[in-house]
């Protein structure tokens, strides 16, 4: 057996007969260069760096086993290069290329561990008639008896159905030849394309035909593994686990309305190198909460991954402009610090603060105004509100999920079915927004955990006051084993009759700058602006008159994070909010009484507000990582 | 009675498929004939490992590739060749009858066997080997037939074992061959001492 001494030449000979047959055809045309060297001097490993693509398509495929898998698990948990294969593709420079190529680095790694270990081939057929499971396990045969380090796996579809949406995420377009008379032939036409993608599935290169050689994508290779090692963000995400009170990127608007305020925010870096692993960053801290009734479902981690990308997804938004994320936006306290009132696609008003969703698992209302008991059906309200995400209807909410090809696999992992409900689309988002649990507060360690020495005098004396002389704790309230702060009951402040009255102001004050004000005539913005709706709360709902300006108690955890306040965000600090229930809120005939002036001294203000500065869940920083690391969609770099 | 009666009706039902399904069964297998125009069956196949190659002697892409990339293959085997047999199955019998293929092969290694035929039994087997043959009608005068993956290794039962991926080159071919008639000598082995024995 004279195997290996003359398979050089002999693989020479081979290629020379290519050429030659080649150019003897009518179709005679060059052979590309990953037939042979190098087609120019190619860098350093390394030397260069591979930024992503963008995301790569996800979507159901068939094993040569015919197990069903997403695409996303068959390309495994590492480096993958994947090509779409065609077996009557007759161009030399087509699927043969692909083939001799992928052949050339299966060849290396049976010498070369670095490749073996850190790549995966991987190759779609386009044809899902002919190629059947039972038909690609010969393909895959070809490596079994021989050169079996490394793998290189190849895949089919159970139809075109499942397939094409894939083929659309690669930009595979897929044509069949036609006859002058414009009747399909059987070739099919496309345009040679293999990926590079990395273990968190973003395209890192793509080669076509030029520089589809086995070098390159060694090189290309090497350079990833490097590059990627070194990632600054690496120590980013250690940062956001290890230090809960870091928000990452965002701005911390704390002081903000003095003049010594000093910007703590991070530079907005790239989002997109951090891997999205639930299970190790989604924290439990559930001191201080009620247990979660949603702990005992075994699919629970699919169900959060699918909603967080829903969640951040804008292609759920009628232009594609908007997602949930915007307005509840993640490191700012799950609302919009910047805004008092929301804005939906195309800058349209919205008449109320988007709520925090720290802990919203356990609210029993939903809503400024209560109307929704379930998070699973109220998602539906800001995807189909015109001044929100502007859907025209749920169909086209769930029409638009099932054309990108991300979700039927991920809808398949949490749900067990591929098909796109209206419930499963409101389970999951519901699924995303009961894990933003957040306890194990200072006040938690102190209060339940009974750490003595967490607390400081001002805060204890702040609690004191909170339970005792302010009454808050009376609306706010506290159990024997948890705290909730709120008693989610429906309450008129007269902040929403403020609103309704005519306005008697002339000028409206805004902040500049930090500690800069100005103040500004109404009738300018009035000018800019549309006319400020009254809102009627709980009367909307009930039609009851004695339910107007009634706004639901909003729970107090996290509530140093979530400015502005009130249910039109109509005030900005802390301090401020003390002070309107030390006035004895807005006077109007329908007022809670409960809502009495406090008297409460400077010295108690400022002590009630220090206290409430230790509601902040121990976990924030890892739920705000978990969102901000999520890349979704096409995002590019 | 009534069970020589049984006995006698299930002879003559037997006689009767005999005469009826014994002829068609043994023309079905010479509707094939090899490149020298012998009749040729399947089952001649067994035993061996077998390179396959399915094409048509016109065929202006893929098949001569294909067919010079087996050649190379072969001859690298050297003194394992004959443990292997190489087969050329053309998908266009109106064509290529046994001489055409007989000139055609001259060209690539000589232990190369031909197999053309009557369209329907060529079909047929074409079929078995999952390969579906559809005419190319854009060609132009020289008629040419699109086809699947076209070489295949069969174990010595007959059964494919790979489809040899266009692209690869011929010092796979050979290594996968050299493979697979080594392990068919260890069974030969087991047997040939076996009979030894017995």
């Amino acid at each position: 057996m004279v195997l290996k001494t003359s398979s050089f030449v002999k693989s020479s000979l081979f290629l020379c007969l290519i050429i030659s047959l080649q150019v003897g055809t009518a179709a005679g045309q060059k052979l590309a260069p990953g037939y042979g060297d190098t087609p120019f001097l190619l860098p350093d490993p390394g030397s260069y760096s591979l930024p992503s693509i963008g995301t790569a398509g996800d979507g159901m495929v068939l094993t040569d086993s015919g197990e069903t898998v997403s695409l996303h698990s068959a390309l495994g948990e590492n480096y993958a290069l994947l090509s779409f294969m065609y077996a009557s593709c007759a161009d030399v420079n087509g699927c043969p290329l692909t083939a001799y190529v992928f052949y050339q680095l299966k060849r290396n790694m049976q010498v070369d561990s670095i490749i073996a270990d850190n790549l995966k081939l991987v190759s779609l057929s386009f044809d899902p008639a002919r190629d059947t499971p039972n038909v690609i396990q010969k393909y895959a045969a070809n490596f079994t008896i021989t050169d079996s380090k490394g793998s290189w796996d190849f895949l089919t579809s159970s139809s075109e159905t499942e397939l094409i949406p894939i083929l659309e995420a690669y930009n595979q377009d897929v044509q069949r030849k036609r006859f002058i008379n414009g009747s399909n032939t059987e070739e099919l036409i496309h345009i040679l394309r293999v990926f590079l993608i990395d273990p968190k599935k973003r395209i890192r290169n793509i080669y076509s035909v030029p520089y589809l050689h086995s070098e390159i994508i060694y090189r290309d290779l090497l350079t990833l593994l490097k590059n990627d090692e070194i990632s600054p963000e690496k120590s980013r995400e250690e940062m956001f686990l290890t230090q809960p009170t870091q928000l990452g990127p965002g701005d911390v608007r704390k002081g903000y309305e003095n003049k010594n305020f000093k910007s703590q925010s991070n530079p907005l870096k790239r989002k997109n190198n951090l891997t999205h692993s639930p299970k190790t960053t989604r924290i439990q801290s559930n001191l201080g909460l009620p247990p979660h009734r949603l702990d005992r479902d075994l699919k629970l981690e699919e169900k959060i991954y699918l909603g967080r990308r829903l969640f951040l997804d804008r292609r759920l938004s009628l232009n594609n402009t908007m997602s949930c994320a915007m307005c509840h936006i993640p490191e700012q306290g799950f609302t919009s610090n910047e805004l008092a009132t929301s804005v939906g696609i195309e800058g349209r008003t919205v008449t109320r603060n988007a709520p925090s969703l720290y802990n919203i698992g356990f609210s029993p209302k939903l809503f400024h105004d209560g109307r929704e008991d379930s998070l699973s059906q109220q998602v539906w309200s800001p995807l189909l509100d015109k001044n929100e995400m502007g859907n025209p209807s749920v169909g086209y909410v769930i029409n638009r999920i099932r054309s990108i090809p991300d979700y039927p696999p991920l809808f398949f992992s949490a749900f067990g079915d591929s098909k796109i409900s209206m419930e499963a689309i409101g389970d999951a988002l519901a699924a995303y927004q009961n894990s933003l649990n957040s306890g194990n507060s200072l006040f938690d360690r102190w209060y339940f955990g009974k750490e003595a020495d967490v607390f400081q005098p001002n805060q204890k004396r702040g609690f004191a006051l909170f339970v005792g002389k302010a009454g808050c704790a009376s609306c706010h309230v506290l159990g024997k084993e948890n705290a909730l702060f709120s008693d989610y009951k429906m309450r008129n402040t007269g902040v929403g009759y403020l609103r309704s009255i005519p306005h008697k102001q002339k000028k409206q004050t805004v902040q500049l700058a930090p500690g800069i004000f100005t103040e500004v005539d109404y009738g300018i913005i009035k000018s800019v602006s549309g006319p400020i709706k009254p809102d009627l709360g709980l009367y909307a709902i009930t039609q009851n008159p004695e339910d107007r300006w009634k706004f639901r108690t909003p729970t107090l955890r996290n509530i140093a994070l979530t400015s502005p306040y009130m249910h039109n965000g109509s005030i900005s600090t802390l301090k401020e909010v003390v002070e309107f229930y030390n006035d004895g809120g807005i006077s109007n005939p329908l007022l809670d009484p409960l809502i009495q002036p406090l008297n409460l001294n400077q010295q108690e203000i400022s002590d009630l507000t220090s206290f409430l500065d230790t509601l902040t869940g121990s976990n924030v920083g890892a739920l705000v990582a978990e969102a901000t690391n999520e890349v979704v969609g096409d995002v590019g770099i | 009675m009534t069970t020589d009666r049984g006995s006698e009706c299930l002879g003559r039902l037997a006689f009767i498929f005999f005469l009826v399904v014994f002829p068609f069964t043994t023309t079905a297998k010479e509707k094939l004939v090899d490149h020298l125009g012998e009749p040729f069956s399947v089952d001649q196949l067994k035993g061996k490992v077998v390179l396959l190659v399915i094409g048509f002697t016109n065929c202006e892409d893929i098949c001569p590739i294909e067919m010079a990339r087996a050649t190379i293959a072969l001859s690298d085997l050297e003194g394992n060749i004959d443990l292997v047999q190489p087969v050329f199955l053309t998908i266009d019998p109106e064509r290529d009858r046994p001489e055409v293929i007989a000139n055609y092969l001259r060209n690539f290694h000589p232990s190369f066997t031909g197999i053309s035929g009557n369209s329907d039994s060529v079909a047929k087997l074409v079929d078995y080997y999952g390969v579906s043959p559809k005419e190319n009608k854009h060609h132009g005068a020289n008629k040419q037939i699109d086809h699947g993956y076209s070489t295949f290794i069969l174990d010595k039962y007959g059964k494919i074992e790979v489809a040899v991926l266009p692209g690869l080159p011929p010092s796979h071919l050979s290594e996968l061959l050299f493979k697979m008639t080594q392990e068919n000598h260890e069974d030969q082995k087991i047997i040939n001492q076996d009979k030894n024995a017995g």
